[in-house]
């Protein structure tokens, strides 16, 4: 499915103003979508600018003691558990906490939206079945049901309430104001819970491996954690003119999925790609590239962390008990349970 | 009882065609809403419908929560299985219902 593959030709995609993320500059929708992922241009760079605040380094900092607190409690808790799933009792806790922190949710909402971002999990898939669908995107309304109800009682904070500031003074509409905090906990819960997912199968495959790296060069196990598992497989673009499409001819209106798996694992770029190398920092797409770059690098680069710190303290023959299954889709994938066996 | 029953479905209805014409105003939403007009974008030429998004459904319901106060729980929210006026009627009525007579009603 993938037609644009490679280290070169995918960097090259993702910047191309000839492949859009708005259908409607594809000419296949007649209005601008109310979601910042499928958005382009000026409205996009706008809408991009009131959220990035929340997800910069300095402001991210202030949470890294609450997500060691949160991390460590998460572990002490599922290593007592015979029955643990890593993924459900160490690894969500830690994104939730993060995601719903940095966009300064109010406590009463949090473990509701907790609960519907779980059942958000793979709305972006192209392929869901009906049932999978109704559920995401069932959870996508509600969510946002919660935040309306919050702003109509003027109770709205954080991101949401910068945002109704933006819609009220005309920088934005109203429904992208009520949308994107739902866009943004979505992306803050799926993506990280992937990318904190593949670095503690890493870890319970690898014990050995894993703490070398994590007490020589933890940043850069992060990072290559993300370029060799790539938890994002695929973005999807719409091309605005007919041209060069890459390895294909394109046409106005066409569907060009870039294959961020395939950049990651060029082996003209990364001579032994499947292989970390923790020898140097290297580049990779886990975060994507371009205008759409992930908001949420830094944030879930401390997120990774935390993890890493803990996941260092665990003893080998403790996460060996542990085995990974996988949950593979077109756009993401990442371990759906790490059960101890 | 039946006439209280039926007082409450025309209040909803109008509820519903209040809310419409705030959410879409009344070049859409003002010509006759039933029960069989449709929530959503229709293919199908010449059928009625209100044309909402699912930001418009939100945005209407939260309107009928303030003005009515007919609160639907918001676990209650389906799209896929709200298609028409009719179906949201359902589920606003049965809030008015259970609002009006309060708890053990």
């Amino acid at each position: 499915m993938p037609e644009i593959c490679g280290w070169v030709q995918c960097r090259t995609a993702l910047g191309d103003p000839g492949l859009t993320s708005d259908p409607r500059l594809a000419g296949l929708a007649p209005m601008q979508p109310n979601n910042l992922l499928f958005m382009d241009g000026e409205p996009h760079r706008q809408l991009r600018a009131l959220v990035t605040p929340y997800f910069t380094r300095q402001r991210l900092d202030g949470l890294a003691d609450q997500l060691g607190t949160t991390c460590a409690e998460a572990l002490g808790t599922a290593l007592a558990d015979p029955g643990a799933d890593l993924m459900v009792d160490l690894v969500e806790p830690i994104v939730l906490s993060a995601i719903l922190s940095a966009m300064a949710v109010p406590a009463a909402n949090r473990q509701r939206l907790g609960t519907l971002s779980r059942d958000m999990l793979g709305l972006l898939e192209p392929d869901l079945a009906a049932p999978a669908r109704r559920r995401t995107i069932n959870a996508a309304m509600r969510a946002i049901l919660l935040f309306e109800r919050d702003r109509r009682r003027g109770e709205a904070s954080g991101l949401h309430a910068d945002l109704e500031r933006a819609a009220a003074a005309g920088l934005i509409s109203a429904k992208l104001a009520r949308s994107t905090p739902v866009v943004v906990l979505h992306g803050g819960y799926e993506n990280p819970l992937n990318q904190l997912g593949c670095l503690t199968a890493y870890a319970v495959r690898e014990p050995g491996r894993f703490k070398y790296a994590a007490a020589s060069a933890p940043a850069l196990l992060f990072e290559e954690v993300l370029r060799t598992f790539s938890p994002v497989r695929t973005l999807a673009r719409w091309a605005t003119d007919n041209g060069d499409g890459g390895q294909r001819r394109r046409r106005r209106g066409d569907l060009m999925w870039i294959s961020l798996e395939s950049a990651n694992h060029d082996s003209d770029r990364f001579p032994v790609a499947e292989e970390m190398d923790l020898s140097q920092r290297r580049q990779h797409v886990g975060f994507g590239h371009g205008p759409h770059a992930c908001l949420g690098t830094a944030l879930a680069r401390l997120e990774g962390r935390a993890l890493i710190g803990a996941l260092a303290s665990v003893p080998d023959t403790t996460l060996r008990e542990f085995s990974t299954t996988w949950r593979n889709g077109v756009v993401a994938h990442g371990p759906e349970r790490i059960l101890r066996r | 009882m039946a006439e209280i029953a039926r007082e409450i479905d025309a209040a909803v209805l109008d509820g519903i065609r209040e809310a419409a014409i705030r959410v879409k105003g009344p070049a859409v939403a003002g010509g006759e809403i039933t029960p069989a007009t449709g929530l959503w974008s229709s293919e199908t030429p010449g059928a009625s419908s209100l044309y909402l998004d699912s930001l418009d459904l939100l945005e209407l319901v939260v309107f009928i929560e303030d003005e009515y106060g007919w609160t639907i729980a918001e676990d209650q929210i389906d799209a896929a299985a709200w298609q028409t006026v009719g179906d949201l009627a359902t589920v606003l009525t049965a809030a008015a219902r259970s609002q009006s007579t309060g708890p053990g009603g």
